[in-house]
């Protein structure tokens, strides 16, 4: 019943821009999948390669093994929610939402209970009257999801649906869609540059930037192991130190950074690639803030992966309290703590990277 | 949030009060004036001026006054020259009588009436030429295309020209001996010269040229406004393309597209050079400004000079209530891109 997308290297060229650079995914049968990645990537321009409103410039787009390059748009089947909503302004909300199934010739009756059921199903039962202009941000964003799906779409894409929409109201409306998507089971595409978001919805997640896709996997692949230092920094972690391995036993290795000499252990049990890690290999290693432990009035401590650092500058954003540290050597450390701490700026403190939270990444920048 | 207009705030207007009452409101008044009164005439048919004491019959041949005594019910100094007339309102008021009479002439007199008639023969036509024309391309022309700045400058330059030189470039193009005609003949199409210039069909060209450009300017930036992700979200709903241009993109166009065809028509219901220029204006051009030019300079008939001129603005009121209540009927508010 549901579709899947593979995209075999598409190439996008705008002159000599490459937008989009030999890009292949393969996107199963009701996967949730989301394109993440930071402003002009060419996020929005692989998802109006599948929709059709552009053309390639090389490569192939297939639904089922079906290729869908002469498949002209309003033969494809592709719903789209798109990021100012779109909603057909001389329209009410049930017009709106009817407007696909008037195109498929569907009876009146049939088109009347399903535009009903849509509505419920976004929890606007009595707004069918209305202007999109009289709904609010959230209802029009319901009222553009509910016109994309009620015509059962092969593929769904969404673009950015919810970055126009105030902080509490996007967790809400994130925690519909994915009720929505486990209950439709609609291959689904979904970009974002919120990171938070990608993680919580997807099934699988590619990473992209410049055109170029730097990792597909999922979510916890990418948060726990991400490929390159820009898909660990975009996806939260910070810290980064290039070094080699110096020692390896089983599970855990010894990390000697090139810079200032930190000597540093990692247990890699949850690395995907365990065996791909040897001896004298170039390897970064990053940590995010918010796995650094800070130890504060231990005179002596001893241990593995400590740094002694002065606390530089400290920032309480309400749900945690930032600090950048620096070591005697001059490396910066980015740590968070939950809720609220107060350690005043030239607080000398120990911070702790525990073993089992730091992320290895082959190679160096 | 409105903001509340305090009284002091009026006085601001005042820089512009002023000229428009002399500019536009003052002459407005003295030209209904002029419609709704009418010179009297003696029975030899000499219009009559009086200076309040004396009735003074204008011989327009000898450019002098008979004096009429009402007393003695008599006319004297039959060669007596008061003055050598300069301008008959120095001295003299005419005397009028007040009432529709001038109305009822221009409706009661064919020469008037046709005017009507003619005006909306050619810009009713004319103008529904210039719509489609200037909306088809408009909406070609909408997106980022190939030598899109060249094509729309072509379209715009006769803005540039104005009626009187296109007027005139006509003349040369569809003269017997033109390009126009000489390119049919070599071709084969016609055996004879094609008689344009000086028919109706002149004017109908003259007008559609112009017209079109100023369509076009007012067009493309509409239908470049018009917000793409409405029409690709149509498509992906399965309409194809004609039905996004019929359900979405024509009526959300649509209002701001009558707006700016009200005003091309309005103001096409006024031409003059092209109906004189390369029309036919004794008989098929005539159209208003012809008839109301001709009261104003031949005949010096400034009442109904002015009475043309009423005819002419009550047609473009007419024509824009019209139009406003076609547009009415389409969803009027913003069907522009919101980012
Ligand atoms: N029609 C076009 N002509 C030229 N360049 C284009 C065109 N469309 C997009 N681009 C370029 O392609 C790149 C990718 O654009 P795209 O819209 O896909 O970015 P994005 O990842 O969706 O970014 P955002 O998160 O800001 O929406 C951008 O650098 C953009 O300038
Ligand atoms: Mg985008």
């Amino acid at each position: 019943m549901a579709t899947s997308v593979q995209v075999k290297n598409v190439t996008k060229r705008y002159g000599k821009f490459f937008a989009n650079n030999n890009i292949s995914l393969t996107i199963n049968e009701g996967e949730f999948v989301s394109l993440l990645g930071p402003s002009g990537c060419g996020k929005t321009t692989l998802l109006s390669l599948i929709l059709g409103i552009a053309d390639v410039t090389s490569g192939d787009i297939y639904f089922n093994e079906q290729k869908i390059d002469d498949i002209p748009i309003h033969k494809r089947d592709v719903g789209m929610v798109f990021q100012n909503y779109a909603l057909f302004p001389h329209m009410n909300v049930f017009d709106n939402i009817a407007f696909g199934l008037k195109m498929r010739k569907i009876s009146k009756s049939e088109i009347k209970t399903r535009v009903e059921q849509a509505l419920n199903s976004v929890q606007l039962e009595d707004l069918g009257k209305r202007f999109p202009n009289t709904l609010s941000g959230g209802q029009q964003q319901r009222v553009a999801f509910a016109r994309a799906i009620v015509v059962n779409p092969k593929v769904l894409l969404l673009d950015e649906p919810l970055s126009n929409l105030d902080a509490k109201l996007r967790e809400e409306m994130r925690f519909e869609l994915k009720k929505l998507h486990k209950r439709l089971g609609i291959t689904t595409i979904y970009v974002t540059h919120d990171q938070v978001e990608a993680l919580s919805l997807s099934t699988r997640i590619a990473v992209m930037k410049d055109g170029l896709i730097q990792q597909y996997g999922t979510p916890l692949e990418i948060f726990l192991d991400p490929a390159n230092t820009f898909v660990a920094g975009f996806v939260g972690f910070a810290n980064f130190l290039m070094g080699t391995i110096i020692e390896r036993q089983d599970n855990l290795i010894l990390f000697k950074d090139s810079r200032y000499g930190y000597q540093l252990k990692i247990d890699i049990s949850e690395h995907k690639e365990i065996d791909s890690f040897n001896l004298g290999d170039t390897v970064t290693i990053t940590i995010k803030p918010e796995n650094i432990q800070l130890l504060h009035g231990i005179e002596d401590a001893r241990g593995e992966n400590i740094f002694h650092c002065k606390v530089n500058v400290s920032d309480y954003t309400g749900s945690v309290t930032r600090y950048e540290l620096n070591t005697e050597q001059g490396y910066t450390i980015q740590v968070s703590e939950i809720g609220y701490s107060e350690y005043q700026s030239g607080t000398e403190i120990l911070a702790v990277f525990p073993t089992e939270k730091i992320s290895l990444i082959k190679g160096g920048n | 949030m409105e903001q509340q207009i305090k009284k002091g705030d009026y006085l601001l207007l005042l820089p512009s009060a002023i000229p428009i009452t002399i500019l536009f409101i003052l002459p407005l008044l003295y030209s209904l004036s002029l419609i709704f009164t009418t010179p009297v005439y003696d029975e030899l048919g000499k219009e009559i001026y009086s200076d309040s004491n004396y009735e003074y019959h204008y011989k327009g041949e000898i450019n002098r006054y008979r004096q009429y005594n009402p007393e003695t019910n008599e006319y004297t100094g039959n060669d007596l020259r008061p003055y050598d007339i300069k301008s008959r309102s120095e001295i003299y008021k005419q005397v009028k009588t007040w009432g529709f009479q001038n109305i009822k002439t221009f409706f009661m007199t064919k020469r008037y009436r046709v005017t009507i008639l003619n005006t909306f023969r050619l810009v009713i036509p004319a103008s529904l030429v210039q719509f489609l024309l200037a909306f088809s391309m408009a909406y070609y022309l909408r997106k980022k295309i190939r030598g899109k700045f060249f094509l729309t400058t072509m379209i715009i330059f006769p803005l540039t020209l104005g009626s009187l030189i296109i007027a005139s470039g006509m003349t040369n193009l569809f003269r017997t001996s033109g390009w126009f005609n000489l390119f049919l003949l070599k071709v084969g199409l016609i055996e004879n010269p094609i008689v344009i210039l000086y028919t109706y069909w002149g004017t109908f060209i003259a007008i559609t040229i112009g017209g079109t450009a100023f369509l076009f300017s007012g067009f493309l930036a509409i239908c470049e406004q018009f917000d793409p992700n409405l029409e690709v979200a149509a498509l992906t709903l399965g309409a194809n393309r004609f039905k996004t241009f019929l359900l979405i993109f024509l009526p959300l166009t649509m209002p701001s597209l009558l707006g700016i065809f009200s005003l091309g028509t309005v103001l096409m219901l006024g031409l003059y050079p092209s109906a004189v220029l390369v029309g036919d204006p004794v008989n098929t051009t005539r159209v208003f400004a012809v008839a109301a030019f001709e009261e104003f300079q031949q005949a010096f008939n400034y009442n109904m000079a002015a009475t043309v001129s009423l005819v002419l603005t009550l047609s473009q009121v007419v024509v824009l209530i019209v139009l406003g209540r076609i547009r009415r009927l389409f969803y009027i508010g913003f069907g522009g891109t919101f980012k």
